[in-house]
Protein backbone atom coordinates (compact mmCIF):
# COMPACT_ATOMS: atom_id res chain seq x y z
CA UNK A 1 0.00 0.00 0.00
CA UNK A 2 1.30 3.46 -0.91
CA UNK A 3 1.97 5.59 2.14
CA UNK A 4 2.46 9.35 2.27
CA UNK A 5 4.09 10.61 5.45
CA UNK A 6 2.88 7.50 7.21
CA UNK A 7 -0.72 7.77 5.98
CA UNK A 8 -2.18 5.39 3.38
CA UNK A 9 -2.77 7.17 0.03
CA UNK A 10 -6.38 5.94 -0.02
CA UNK A 11 -7.16 7.58 3.29
CA UNK A 12 -5.35 10.75 2.34
CA UNK A 13 -7.11 11.03 -1.03
CA UNK A 14 -10.55 10.44 0.50
CA UNK A 15 -9.90 13.07 3.12
CA UNK A 16 -8.81 15.50 0.41
CA UNK A 17 -12.08 14.97 -1.43
CA UNK A 18 -13.97 15.63 1.80
CA UNK A 19 -11.80 18.69 2.31
CA UNK A 20 -12.53 20.04 -1.18
CA UNK A 21 -16.21 19.27 -0.63
CA UNK A 22 -16.26 21.31 2.59
CA UNK A 23 -14.12 23.93 0.91
CA UNK A 24 -16.70 24.30 -1.85
CA UNK A 25 -19.30 25.20 0.81
CA UNK A 26 -16.93 27.64 2.43
CA UNK A 27 -16.30 29.22 -0.96
CA UNK A 28 -20.00 29.53 -1.89
CA UNK A 29 -20.92 30.97 1.49
CA UNK A 30 -17.97 33.31 1.89
CA UNK A 31 -18.43 34.54 -1.68
CA UNK A 32 -21.98 35.64 -0.85
CA UNK A 33 -20.92 37.11 2.48
CA UNK A 34 -18.06 38.98 0.81
CA UNK A 35 -20.18 40.43 -1.99
CA UNK A 36 -22.84 41.53 0.51
CA UNK A 37 -20.29 43.10 2.83
CA UNK A 38 -18.51 44.84 -0.05
CA UNK A 39 -21.64 46.55 -1.28
CA UNK A 40 -24.00 46.85 1.69
CA UNK A 41 -21.34 47.13 4.42
CA UNK A 42 -23.43 44.66 6.39
CA UNK A 43 -21.84 41.74 8.23
CA UNK A 44 -24.60 39.34 7.32
CA UNK A 45 -25.11 36.97 10.24
CA UNK A 46 -28.30 35.73 8.56
CA UNK A 47 -26.09 33.95 6.02
CA UNK A 48 -25.97 30.69 7.97
CA UNK A 49 -29.74 30.78 8.31
CA UNK A 50 -30.08 31.29 4.53
CA UNK A 51 -28.04 28.12 4.07
CA UNK A 52 -30.31 26.29 6.52
CA UNK A 53 -33.45 27.63 4.84
CA UNK A 54 -32.11 26.41 1.49
CA UNK A 55 -31.67 22.91 2.88
CA UNK A 56 -35.11 22.93 4.55
CA UNK A 57 -36.77 24.27 1.40
CA UNK A 58 -35.28 21.33 -0.52
CA UNK A 59 -36.33 18.88 2.20
CA UNK A 60 -39.92 20.21 2.29
CA UNK A 61 -40.27 20.50 -1.48
CA UNK A 62 -39.12 16.91 -1.92
CA UNK A 63 -40.89 15.28 1.03
CA UNK A 64 -44.24 17.07 0.74
CA UNK A 65 -44.52 18.20 -2.86
CA UNK A 66 -42.53 15.49 -4.60
CA UNK A 67 -40.05 17.80 -6.30
CA UNK A 68 -36.82 16.19 -7.52
CA UNK A 69 -33.41 17.18 -6.19
CA UNK A 70 -32.71 18.89 -9.50
CA UNK A 71 -35.83 21.04 -9.28
CA UNK A 72 -34.93 21.93 -5.69
CA UNK A 73 -31.48 22.99 -6.82
CA UNK A 74 -33.20 25.78 -8.76
CA UNK A 75 -36.30 26.50 -6.67
CA UNK A 76 -34.81 26.52 -3.16
CA UNK A 77 -32.22 29.25 -3.94
CA UNK A 78 -35.01 31.32 -5.50
CA UNK A 79 -37.07 30.95 -2.31
CA UNK A 80 -34.09 32.08 -0.22
CA UNK A 81 -33.47 34.97 -2.64
CA UNK A 82 -37.09 36.11 -2.24
CA UNK A 83 -36.82 35.88 1.55
CA UNK A 84 -33.58 37.87 1.47
CA UNK A 85 -35.09 40.51 -0.83
CA UNK A 86 -38.03 40.99 1.53
CA UNK A 87 -35.72 41.28 4.55
CA UNK A 88 -33.53 43.82 2.76
CA UNK A 89 -36.44 45.97 1.59
CA UNK A 90 -38.37 45.89 4.85
CA UNK A 91 -35.68 45.94 7.56
CA UNK A 92 -32.04 46.06 6.51
CA UNK A 93 -32.54 49.08 4.25
CA UNK A 94 -33.46 51.26 7.21
CA UNK A 95 -30.02 50.71 8.75
CA UNK A 96 -27.83 51.93 5.87
CA UNK A 97 -25.80 54.91 6.91
CA UNK A 98 -25.77 53.81 10.55
CA UNK A 99 -22.88 52.07 12.27
CA UNK A 100 -22.24 48.57 10.86
CA UNK A 101 -22.99 47.18 14.32
CA UNK A 102 -26.73 47.74 13.80
CA UNK A 103 -26.80 45.62 10.66
CA UNK A 104 -24.86 42.91 12.45
CA UNK A 105 -27.31 42.90 15.36
CA UNK A 106 -30.35 42.86 13.07
CA UNK A 107 -29.08 40.02 10.90
CA UNK A 108 -28.00 38.05 13.98
CA UNK A 109 -31.49 38.50 15.43
CA UNK A 110 -33.14 37.38 12.20
CA UNK A 111 -30.88 34.31 12.13
CA UNK A 112 -31.92 33.37 15.69
CA UNK A 113 -35.56 33.90 14.74
CA UNK A 114 -35.35 31.68 11.66
CA UNK A 115 -33.43 28.96 13.48
CA UNK A 116 -35.85 29.15 16.42
CA UNK A 117 -38.85 28.76 14.14
CA UNK A 118 -37.31 25.78 12.38
CA UNK A 119 -36.50 24.16 15.74
CA UNK A 120 -40.03 24.77 16.92
CA UNK A 121 -41.54 22.99 13.92
CA UNK A 122 -38.93 20.33 13.18
CA UNK A 123 -37.02 19.78 16.42
CA UNK A 124 -33.25 19.65 16.60
CA UNK A 125 -32.91 16.17 15.14
CA UNK A 126 -31.73 16.09 11.52
CA UNK A 127 -34.00 15.11 8.65
CA UNK A 128 -32.57 12.74 6.06
CA UNK A 129 -32.42 13.69 2.37
CA UNK A 130 -31.75 11.17 -0.39
CA UNK A 131 -28.82 11.51 -2.75
CA UNK A 132 -30.36 11.70 -6.25
CA UNK A 133 -30.27 8.31 -7.96
CA UNK A 134 -28.18 9.61 -10.85
CA UNK A 135 -25.38 10.57 -8.49
CA UNK A 136 -25.42 7.71 -6.01
CA UNK A 137 -22.54 5.27 -6.06
CA UNK A 138 -18.80 5.67 -6.35
CA UNK A 139 -16.11 5.23 -8.95
CA UNK A 140 -12.95 3.28 -8.32
CA UNK A 141 -10.10 5.51 -9.41
CA UNK A 142 -7.49 2.91 -8.55
CA UNK A 143 -5.97 4.83 -5.66
CA UNK A 144 -9.33 5.72 -4.07
CA UNK A 145 -13.12 5.49 -4.31
CA UNK A 146 -14.67 8.73 -5.48
CA UNK A 147 -18.30 9.26 -4.39
CA UNK A 148 -20.17 10.64 -7.42
CA UNK A 149 -22.27 13.02 -5.40
CA UNK A 150 -19.28 14.69 -3.77
CA UNK A 151 -17.52 15.05 -7.10
CA UNK A 152 -20.66 16.64 -8.53
CA UNK A 153 -21.03 18.98 -5.55
CA UNK A 154 -17.43 20.18 -5.82
CA UNK A 155 -17.72 20.72 -9.58
CA UNK A 156 -21.03 22.55 -9.54
CA UNK A 157 -20.03 24.78 -6.61
CA UNK A 158 -16.79 25.77 -8.28
CA UNK A 159 -18.64 26.41 -11.52
CA UNK A 160 -21.03 28.72 -9.71
CA UNK A 161 -18.15 30.55 -8.02
CA UNK A 162 -16.41 30.93 -11.37
CA UNK A 163 -19.59 32.21 -12.99
CA UNK A 164 -20.09 34.77 -10.22
CA UNK A 165 -16.50 35.90 -10.56
CA UNK A 166 -16.86 36.29 -14.34
CA UNK A 167 -20.04 38.33 -13.94
CA UNK A 168 -18.46 40.64 -11.38
CA UNK A 169 -15.20 41.13 -13.28
CA UNK A 170 -16.33 41.18 -16.90
CA UNK A 171 -19.91 42.39 -17.31
CA UNK A 172 -21.35 45.88 -17.16
CA UNK A 173 -23.54 44.77 -14.25
CA UNK A 174 -20.37 43.67 -12.47
CA UNK A 175 -18.74 47.03 -13.21
CA UNK A 176 -21.74 48.81 -11.65
CA UNK A 177 -21.42 46.54 -8.63
CA UNK A 178 -17.73 47.32 -8.21
CA UNK A 179 -18.39 51.03 -8.72
CA UNK A 180 -21.18 50.98 -6.12
CA UNK A 181 -18.75 49.33 -3.70
CA UNK A 182 -16.42 52.32 -4.15
CA UNK A 183 -18.90 55.22 -4.17
CA UNK A 184 -22.57 54.37 -4.37
CA UNK A 185 -23.98 57.89 -3.88
CA UNK A 186 -22.21 59.22 -6.95
CA UNK A 187 -23.31 56.18 -8.95
CA UNK A 188 -26.90 57.06 -8.04
CA UNK A 189 -26.38 60.61 -9.30
CA UNK A 190 -25.27 59.07 -12.60
CA UNK A 191 -28.67 57.38 -12.86
CA UNK A 192 -27.96 53.86 -11.60
CA UNK A 193 -30.72 52.46 -9.43
CA UNK A 194 -28.47 51.63 -6.48
CA UNK A 195 -31.28 50.69 -4.05
CA UNK A 196 -32.37 48.00 -6.51
CA UNK A 197 -28.76 46.90 -6.95
CA UNK A 198 -28.46 46.49 -3.17
CA UNK A 199 -31.62 44.38 -2.97
CA UNK A 200 -30.47 42.18 -5.85
CA UNK A 201 -27.02 41.74 -4.33
CA UNK A 202 -28.42 40.71 -0.97
CA UNK A 203 -30.86 38.34 -2.67
CA UNK A 204 -28.07 36.89 -4.83
CA UNK A 205 -25.81 36.33 -1.81
CA UNK A 206 -28.75 34.63 -0.10
CA UNK A 207 -29.37 32.47 -3.17
CA UNK A 208 -25.74 31.27 -3.16
CA UNK A 209 -26.14 30.27 0.50
CA UNK A 210 -29.45 28.59 -0.28
CA UNK A 211 -27.82 26.70 -3.13
CA UNK A 212 -25.09 25.50 -0.77
CA UNK A 213 -27.83 24.38 1.60
CA UNK A 214 -29.46 22.21 -1.06
CA UNK A 215 -26.10 20.69 -2.00
CA UNK A 216 -25.45 19.99 1.68
CA UNK A 217 -28.82 18.34 2.33
CA UNK A 218 -27.97 14.82 1.05
CA UNK A 219 -24.62 14.66 2.85
CA UNK A 220 -25.23 16.36 6.18
CA UNK A 221 -28.63 15.99 7.73
CA UNK A 222 -31.11 18.80 7.34
CA UNK A 223 -31.20 20.40 10.77
CA UNK A 224 -32.08 23.88 12.10
CA UNK A 225 -28.57 24.50 13.39
CA UNK A 226 -26.59 23.31 10.37
CA UNK A 227 -25.96 26.89 9.28
CA UNK A 228 -25.07 28.25 12.70
CA UNK A 229 -22.33 25.62 13.02
CA UNK A 230 -20.87 26.44 9.64
CA UNK A 231 -21.07 30.22 9.59
CA UNK A 232 -18.35 30.84 12.19
CA UNK A 233 -15.78 29.05 10.02
CA UNK A 234 -17.08 30.94 6.99
CA UNK A 235 -16.39 34.24 8.72
CA UNK A 236 -12.84 33.05 9.30
CA UNK A 237 -12.63 32.23 5.57
CA UNK A 238 -13.81 35.72 4.62
CA UNK A 239 -11.23 37.31 6.88
CA UNK A 240 -8.43 35.07 5.62
CA UNK A 241 -9.32 35.79 1.99
CA UNK A 242 -9.64 39.52 2.57
CA UNK A 243 -12.94 41.35 3.10
CA UNK A 244 -14.59 42.16 -0.19
CA UNK A 245 -12.23 40.08 -2.34
CA UNK A 246 -14.04 37.65 -4.62
CA UNK A 247 -10.93 35.67 -5.52
CA UNK A 248 -9.95 35.65 -1.86
CA UNK A 249 -13.26 34.13 -0.81
CA UNK A 250 -13.04 31.33 -3.37
CA UNK A 251 -9.37 30.48 -2.95
CA UNK A 252 -9.30 30.66 0.83
CA UNK A 253 -12.55 28.66 1.05
CA UNK A 254 -11.05 25.76 -0.88
CA UNK A 255 -7.71 26.10 0.85
CA UNK A 256 -9.24 26.02 4.31
CA UNK A 257 -11.39 23.00 3.52
CA UNK A 258 -8.34 21.14 2.26
CA UNK A 259 -6.12 22.12 5.18
CA UNK A 260 -8.83 21.09 7.63
CA UNK A 261 -8.99 17.69 5.94
CA UNK A 262 -5.22 17.27 6.05
CA UNK A 263 -5.27 18.19 9.73
CA UNK A 264 -7.86 15.46 10.29
CA UNK A 265 -5.48 12.92 8.76
CA UNK A 266 -2.29 13.96 10.47
CA UNK A 267 -3.42 15.35 13.80
CA UNK A 268 -7.19 14.96 14.27
CA UNK A 269 -7.55 17.03 17.45
CA UNK A 270 -6.28 20.12 15.63
CA UNK A 271 -8.80 19.97 12.77
CA UNK A 272 -11.38 22.27 14.33
CA UNK A 273 -8.72 24.74 15.33
CA UNK A 274 -7.08 25.01 11.91
CA UNK A 275 -9.33 27.75 10.43
CA UNK A 276 -8.82 29.99 13.44
CA UNK A 277 -5.09 29.35 13.69
CA UNK A 278 -4.73 30.30 10.03
CA UNK A 279 -6.92 33.34 10.59
CA UNK A 280 -4.73 34.46 13.48
CA UNK A 281 -1.55 34.02 11.45
CA UNK A 282 -3.02 35.84 8.43
CA UNK A 283 -4.31 38.70 10.58
CA UNK A 284 -0.87 38.99 12.12
CA UNK A 285 1.06 38.97 8.84
CA UNK A 286 -1.47 40.52 6.44
CA UNK A 287 -4.19 42.32 8.38
CA UNK A 288 -6.23 42.90 5.20
CA UNK A 289 -6.28 39.19 4.34
CA UNK A 290 -4.47 37.25 1.64
CA UNK A 291 -6.22 39.01 -1.27
CA UNK A 292 -7.41 42.14 0.50
CA UNK A 293 -6.75 45.56 -0.93
CA UNK A 294 -6.14 48.67 1.10
CA UNK A 295 -9.01 51.10 1.51
CA UNK B 1 -41.67 84.97 -25.72
CA UNK B 2 -41.92 83.32 -22.30
CA UNK B 3 -38.56 82.94 -20.52
CA UNK B 4 -38.05 79.23 -20.27
CA UNK B 5 -34.72 78.28 -18.65
CA UNK B 6 -33.42 74.73 -18.74
CA UNK B 7 -32.63 74.75 -15.02
CA UNK B 8 -34.46 76.92 -12.53
CA UNK B 9 -33.36 77.06 -8.89
CA UNK B 10 -35.52 78.97 -6.46
CA UNK B 11 -34.87 79.59 -2.77
CA UNK B 12 -32.72 76.45 -2.40
CA UNK B 13 -31.96 75.79 1.25
CA UNK B 14 -29.51 73.03 2.03
CA UNK B 15 -28.10 71.11 4.98
CA UNK B 16 -25.19 68.78 5.64
CA UNK B 17 -26.39 66.85 8.66
CA UNK B 18 -27.28 69.55 11.18
CA UNK B 19 -25.45 72.46 9.58
CA UNK B 20 -27.48 74.80 7.42
CA UNK B 21 -25.24 75.73 4.49
CA UNK B 22 -27.47 77.13 1.74
CA UNK B 23 -29.73 80.00 2.69
CA UNK B 24 -32.00 80.46 -0.28
CA UNK B 25 -30.05 80.22 -3.53
CA UNK B 26 -31.92 81.31 -6.64
CA UNK B 27 -30.52 81.14 -10.15
CA UNK B 28 -31.50 80.11 -13.62
CA UNK B 29 -29.60 78.49 -16.46
CA UNK B 30 -30.95 79.37 -19.94
CA UNK B 31 -30.64 76.79 -22.71
CA UNK B 32 -27.34 76.66 -24.63
CA UNK B 33 -25.71 79.12 -22.24
CA UNK B 34 -22.85 78.70 -19.80
CA UNK B 35 -23.40 80.00 -16.30
CA UNK B 36 -20.56 80.37 -13.81
CA UNK B 37 -20.91 80.65 -10.05
CA UNK B 38 -18.11 82.65 -8.44
CA UNK B 39 -17.24 83.18 -4.82
CA UNK B 40 -14.68 82.50 -2.16
CA UNK B 41 -14.02 79.10 -0.63
CA UNK B 42 -16.80 77.83 1.58
CA UNK B 43 -19.60 80.16 0.43
CA UNK B 44 -21.74 77.27 -0.83
CA UNK B 45 -20.85 76.99 -4.53
CA UNK B 46 -20.13 73.26 -4.43
CA UNK B 47 -23.09 72.73 -2.10
CA UNK B 48 -25.38 74.44 -4.60
CA UNK B 49 -24.32 71.95 -7.29
CA UNK B 50 -24.65 69.06 -4.85
CA UNK B 51 -28.10 70.31 -3.94
CA UNK B 52 -29.10 70.29 -7.60
CA UNK B 53 -28.00 66.67 -8.16
CA UNK B 54 -29.45 65.43 -4.87
CA UNK B 55 -26.31 64.97 -2.80
CA UNK B 56 -27.18 67.09 0.23
CA UNK B 57 -28.58 65.36 3.28
CA UNK B 58 -31.57 67.73 3.20
CA UNK B 59 -32.75 70.36 0.76
CA UNK B 60 -35.86 72.52 0.46
CA UNK B 61 -37.01 75.06 -2.08
CA UNK B 62 -37.32 74.28 -5.74
CA UNK B 63 -34.99 72.91 -8.40
CA UNK B 64 -36.70 72.45 -11.74
CA UNK B 65 -35.05 70.86 -14.74
CA UNK B 66 -37.07 71.20 -17.92
CA UNK B 67 -40.02 71.97 -15.67
CA UNK B 68 -39.63 68.79 -13.58
CA UNK B 69 -39.16 69.28 -9.82
CA UNK B 70 -36.00 67.54 -8.58
CA UNK B 71 -36.35 68.16 -4.83
CA UNK B 72 -37.73 64.97 -3.34
CA UNK B 73 -37.09 62.93 -6.47
CA UNK B 74 -35.20 59.62 -5.87
CA UNK B 75 -31.53 60.37 -6.49
CA UNK B 76 -31.09 57.80 -9.25
CA UNK B 77 -33.83 59.39 -11.36
CA UNK B 78 -32.39 62.90 -11.38
CA UNK B 79 -29.85 62.12 -14.15
CA UNK B 80 -32.70 61.15 -16.46
CA UNK B 81 -34.01 64.73 -16.46
CA UNK B 82 -30.85 65.47 -18.48
CA UNK B 83 -28.18 66.37 -15.91
CA UNK B 84 -24.56 65.23 -16.18
CA UNK B 85 -22.52 65.83 -13.04
CA UNK B 86 -18.73 66.26 -12.93
CA UNK B 87 -17.88 66.36 -9.22
CA UNK B 88 -15.09 68.36 -7.66
CA UNK B 89 -13.27 65.23 -6.49
CA UNK B 90 -13.76 63.83 -10.05
CA UNK B 91 -15.27 60.61 -8.73
CA UNK B 92 -13.23 58.25 -10.88
CA UNK B 93 -13.78 54.63 -9.90
CA UNK B 94 -10.23 53.52 -9.20
CA UNK B 95 -10.82 49.77 -9.44
CA UNK B 96 -12.54 50.10 -12.82
CA UNK B 97 -10.58 50.52 -16.03
CA UNK B 98 -10.84 53.73 -18.06
CA UNK B 99 -13.04 51.88 -20.55
CA UNK B 100 -15.30 50.60 -17.75
CA UNK B 101 -15.58 54.10 -16.33
CA UNK B 102 -16.59 55.33 -19.78
CA UNK B 103 -19.23 52.62 -20.15
CA UNK B 104 -20.50 52.89 -16.58
CA UNK B 105 -23.22 55.51 -16.88
CA UNK B 106 -26.64 54.57 -18.22
CA UNK B 107 -27.53 56.41 -21.45
CA UNK B 108 -30.01 59.09 -20.48
CA UNK B 109 -30.73 60.30 -24.02
CA UNK B 110 -29.76 59.67 -27.63
CA UNK B 111 -27.37 62.65 -27.43
CA UNK B 112 -24.79 60.34 -25.86
CA UNK B 113 -21.38 60.89 -27.46
CA UNK B 114 -19.72 58.09 -29.42
CA UNK B 115 -16.42 56.66 -28.23
CA UNK B 116 -14.78 57.98 -31.42
CA UNK B 117 -15.81 61.55 -30.59
CA UNK B 118 -14.73 61.10 -26.95
CA UNK B 119 -11.27 59.87 -27.98
CA UNK B 120 -11.13 62.69 -30.50
CA UNK B 121 -11.64 65.21 -27.70
CA UNK B 122 -9.40 63.37 -25.23
CA UNK B 123 -6.71 61.38 -27.08
CA UNK B 124 -4.97 60.54 -23.79
CA UNK B 125 -7.92 58.45 -22.70
CA UNK B 126 -7.67 56.28 -25.80
CA UNK B 127 -4.08 55.36 -25.00
CA UNK B 128 -4.97 54.58 -21.42
CA UNK B 129 -8.30 52.83 -21.93
CA UNK B 130 -7.12 49.62 -20.28
CA UNK B 131 -5.48 51.32 -17.31
CA UNK B 132 -7.19 51.27 -13.93
CA UNK B 133 -8.92 54.56 -13.13
CA UNK B 134 -6.89 54.83 -9.95
CA UNK B 135 -3.61 55.02 -11.86
CA UNK B 136 -4.53 58.09 -13.92
CA UNK B 137 -2.94 61.50 -13.37
CA UNK B 138 -5.11 64.32 -12.06
CA UNK B 139 -5.56 65.75 -15.55
CA UNK B 140 -6.49 62.40 -17.05
CA UNK B 141 -8.98 61.81 -14.24
CA UNK B 142 -10.62 65.16 -14.95
CA UNK B 143 -10.86 64.34 -18.66
CA UNK B 144 -12.35 60.95 -17.86
CA UNK B 145 -14.82 62.51 -15.45
CA UNK B 146 -16.06 64.87 -18.18
CA UNK B 147 -15.89 62.23 -20.92
CA UNK B 148 -18.01 59.64 -19.15
CA UNK B 149 -20.93 62.00 -18.49
CA UNK B 150 -20.79 63.11 -22.13
CA UNK B 151 -21.25 59.43 -23.06
CA UNK B 152 -24.53 59.44 -21.12
CA UNK B 153 -25.91 62.31 -23.21
CA UNK B 154 -26.85 65.11 -20.78
CA UNK B 155 -28.59 68.34 -21.78
CA UNK B 156 -26.96 70.20 -18.88
CA UNK B 157 -23.38 69.71 -17.78
CA UNK B 158 -22.80 70.55 -14.12
CA UNK B 159 -19.07 71.09 -13.56
CA UNK B 160 -17.50 71.59 -10.16
CA UNK B 161 -14.02 73.18 -10.35
CA UNK B 162 -12.93 71.45 -13.56
CA UNK B 163 -9.48 73.06 -13.49
CA UNK B 164 -8.62 72.66 -9.80
CA UNK B 165 -5.05 71.51 -9.27
CA UNK B 166 -4.28 70.96 -12.96
CA UNK B 167 -1.30 72.14 -14.99
CA UNK B 168 -1.80 75.09 -17.40
CA UNK B 169 -1.54 72.82 -20.45
CA UNK B 170 -4.34 70.59 -19.20
CA UNK B 171 -6.43 73.60 -18.19
CA UNK B 172 -6.10 74.91 -21.76
CA UNK B 173 -7.09 71.55 -23.17
CA UNK B 174 -10.17 71.34 -20.97
CA UNK B 175 -11.04 74.94 -21.86
CA UNK B 176 -10.90 74.08 -25.58
CA UNK B 177 -13.13 71.05 -25.07
CA UNK B 178 -15.71 72.96 -23.06
CA UNK B 179 -15.74 75.74 -25.66
CA UNK B 180 -16.34 73.19 -28.40
CA UNK B 181 -19.19 71.68 -26.42
CA UNK B 182 -20.64 75.13 -25.90
CA UNK B 183 -20.55 75.78 -29.64
CA UNK B 184 -22.47 72.51 -30.09
CA UNK B 185 -25.22 73.98 -27.93
CA UNK B 186 -24.59 72.16 -24.65
CA UNK B 187 -25.81 74.04 -21.57
CA UNK B 188 -23.34 74.31 -18.70
CA UNK B 189 -23.39 75.31 -15.06
CA UNK B 190 -19.91 75.83 -13.74
CA UNK B 191 -18.33 76.47 -10.38
CA UNK B 192 -14.81 77.78 -10.79
CA UNK B 193 -12.13 79.33 -8.61
CA UNK B 194 -10.03 80.11 -11.68
CA UNK B 195 -11.68 83.37 -12.65
CA UNK B 196 -9.71 83.75 -15.86
CA UNK B 197 -10.86 80.33 -17.00
CA UNK B 198 -14.47 81.14 -16.22
CA UNK B 199 -14.50 84.53 -17.96
CA UNK B 200 -13.54 82.98 -21.30
CA UNK B 201 -16.38 80.50 -21.08
CA UNK B 202 -19.39 81.94 -19.25
CA UNK B 203 -22.27 84.02 -20.63
CA UNK B 204 -23.57 84.97 -17.22
CA UNK B 205 -22.13 85.08 -13.70
CA UNK B 206 -23.58 84.60 -10.24
CA UNK B 207 -21.70 85.75 -7.16
CA UNK B 208 -22.22 83.89 -3.90
CA UNK B 209 -21.51 84.81 -0.31
CA UNK B 210 -22.47 82.96 2.87
CA UNK B 211 -24.82 80.51 1.24
CA UNK B 212 -26.72 83.01 -0.93
CA UNK B 213 -26.48 84.64 -4.34
CA UNK B 214 -25.50 88.28 -3.79
CA UNK B 215 -25.18 89.49 -7.37
CA UNK B 216 -25.48 88.38 -10.97
CA UNK B 217 -24.61 89.97 -14.27
CA UNK B 218 -24.06 89.18 -17.94
CA UNK B 219 -20.58 88.57 -19.33
CA UNK B 220 -20.70 91.83 -21.32
CA UNK B 221 -21.07 93.75 -18.03
CA UNK B 222 -18.11 92.00 -16.47
CA UNK B 223 -15.56 94.70 -17.18
CA UNK B 224 -17.68 97.35 -15.47
CA UNK B 225 -17.99 95.08 -12.43
CA UNK B 226 -14.41 93.92 -12.27
CA UNK B 227 -13.65 95.86 -9.08
CA UNK B 228 -16.59 94.47 -7.09
CA UNK B 229 -15.93 90.98 -8.40
CA UNK B 230 -12.27 91.24 -7.46
CA UNK B 231 -13.02 92.41 -3.98
CA UNK B 232 -15.59 89.66 -3.49
CA UNK B 233 -13.61 86.71 -4.74
CA UNK B 234 -10.15 88.09 -4.21
CA UNK B 235 -8.58 87.73 -7.64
Amino acid sequence: MTMIFGVPLVALASQLVIGLFNGAFYALLSLGLGVIFGLLRVVNFTHGAFYTVGAFAAFLLTSYAGFSFWACLVIAPLIVAALAAVLERSLLRKLYGLDALYGLLLTFGIALLIEGLLQFYFGVAGQPYQVPALLSGTSNLGFMFLPHYRAFAIAVSLLLCLLTWLIIEYTSLGAKLRAATENSRLLEVFGVNVPLLLTCTYAFGGALAGFAGVIAAPVFQVSPLMGANLIIVVFAVVIIGGLGSITGAIVSGLMLGTLEALAKVYWPPSANLVPFLIMAVVLFLRPRGLFGKGE
Amino acid sequence: MRYDPLLWVENLQGWYGESHILHGVSLSVPRAQTIAILGRNGVGKTSTLRGIVGLLSRATGSVRMNGTELIGMPRHRIAYTGIGYVPEERGIYGSLSVQENLDLLPRISDRGMSLERIFDLFPNLKERRRAAGGTLSGGEQQMLSIARVLRAGPELLVLDEPTEGLSPVIVQHIGRVLNALKKDGLTMLLVEQNFHFARHLADHFYLMEEGRVVDDFAARDLDARLDTVSSLIGV
